[in-house]
């Protein structure tokens, strides 16, 4: 008899998962008292059945942190993450480090050092320096330009194998194609640095900085190179963007892209 | 997608249907065998406290951005069909 598959009358109707104000913690409650029970052996089956074969379609989900997974899925529909996917395909094995680096700059944004700090060490335990690298690259914002240089070259009609091996290029380069401005660096160092990435021709490349002081530097190095027509007459497209996280602190980053 | 968090009796009770239970060190193990239930993102036994449960097949991880990301990427990923690139 336990095995016999449960009929429609068996099942509670707060067993149906689509009503309106769905409750599981009450259904499941509910539940608990009938364990060992006839009923919950064909209720348990219904549930089972329903969870395995259509997934709630894909509606409920049991996290101990709802507002995370809220919001990590959120980061999932970022635009830049969707241009990346038309980009290199829906099935490339960086995307997902991609999208956590997307969610860590909303962490950033709103100050939530800490936890930005334990998802890096979970990272670089369980993925390796190379996911690092790209949760870096997203949560700095670089990633952004990234993509737009990509899709720029898909507009340009490069496939997406080739699309595919300029992304992981950009990857395995990520520390020489990023230049981070500190506070206590000299306008000089900065500038001697994006002279070497403009004398060899680097494809592309960035400069980051977080923090108004380590802007100043940054502006000031970048403006002094840009006034001696060292960039674009060199056939550099050059793009500046500035924002303020949530606790107002400026990040800068540039874009030089041949 | 909605997401819940579940009271301990919820959990347990959801586990159960699903064909688990919580040992004593509060760890998830597979009730018919008794064996440890691995997360498939982390590799490493599922804590009781830090599980999510996801639908589709039965996904039951430890919960951490991470690995929500990773079973998005895997379950909820609705884009183009192309394939998998293995290396990372």
């Amino acid at each position: 008899m336990e095995n016999e598959l449960p009929q429609a009358e068996d099942i509670p109707s707060e067993l149906d998962f689509n009503q309106v104000g769905f409750d599981p913690n009450k259904v499941l409650a509910d539940l608990a008292l009938k364990v060992g029970t006839d009923i919950y052996k064909k209720i348990a089956a219904s549930v089972l059945e329903v969870w395995v074969s259509n997934g709630f379609k894909k509606k409920y989900g049991f996290t101990p942190k709802p507002r995370i997974a809220k919001q990590v899925l959120s980061s999932r529909k970022d635009a830049s993450f969707s241009t990346l996917k038309i980009c290199v395909g829906s099935k490339h094995w960086a995307l997902n480090s991609v999208a956590v680096g997307l969610y860590i700059s909303q962490l950033n944004d709103s100050g939530e050092r800490d936890e930005v700090n334990m998802i890096r060490r979970e990272i670089k335990k369980n993925k390796g320096r190379r996911h690092l690298n790209i949760v870096h690259m997203g949560s700095t914002g670089v990633i952004k330009g990234v993509i737009n240089h990509l899709d720029d070259l898909r507009l340009k009609g490069f496939s997406r194998i080739s699309l595919t091996e300029e992304f992981e290029r950009i990857i395995a380069e990520w520390d020489t194609i990023t230049i981070f401005v500190h506070l206590n660096d000299i306008k000089t160092k900065v500038q001697y640095k994006i002279r070497e990435k403009l004398q060899v021709r680097m494809p592309l490349f960035f400069v980051f900085s977080y923090g108004w002081e380590a802007a100043n530097i940054a502006i000031s190095a970048i403006s002094e190179i840009r006034n001696n027509k060292e960039i674009e007459p060199e056939g550099y497209l050059f793009e500046g963007e500035r924002r303020f996280d949530d606790v107002g602190t400026r990040v800068y980053m540039w874009t030089f892209e041949l | 997608m909605e997401f819940f968090e579940l009271t301990e009796t919820a959990k347990k009770v959801l586990l159960d249907i699903l064909g688990y239970s919580v040992n004593k060190e509060g760890v998830i193990i597979e009730k018919e065998t008794g064996k440890t239930h691995i997360c498939k993102y982390t590799g490493e036994p599922v804590r009781f406290l830090d599980a999510a449960i996801m639908p589709g097949s039965t996904v039951i991880f430890n919960a951490s951005p991470v690995t929500l990301s990773e079973y998005f990427e895997e379950y909820l990923n609705e884009g183009e069909n192309g394939e998998r690139v293995t290396t990372g």
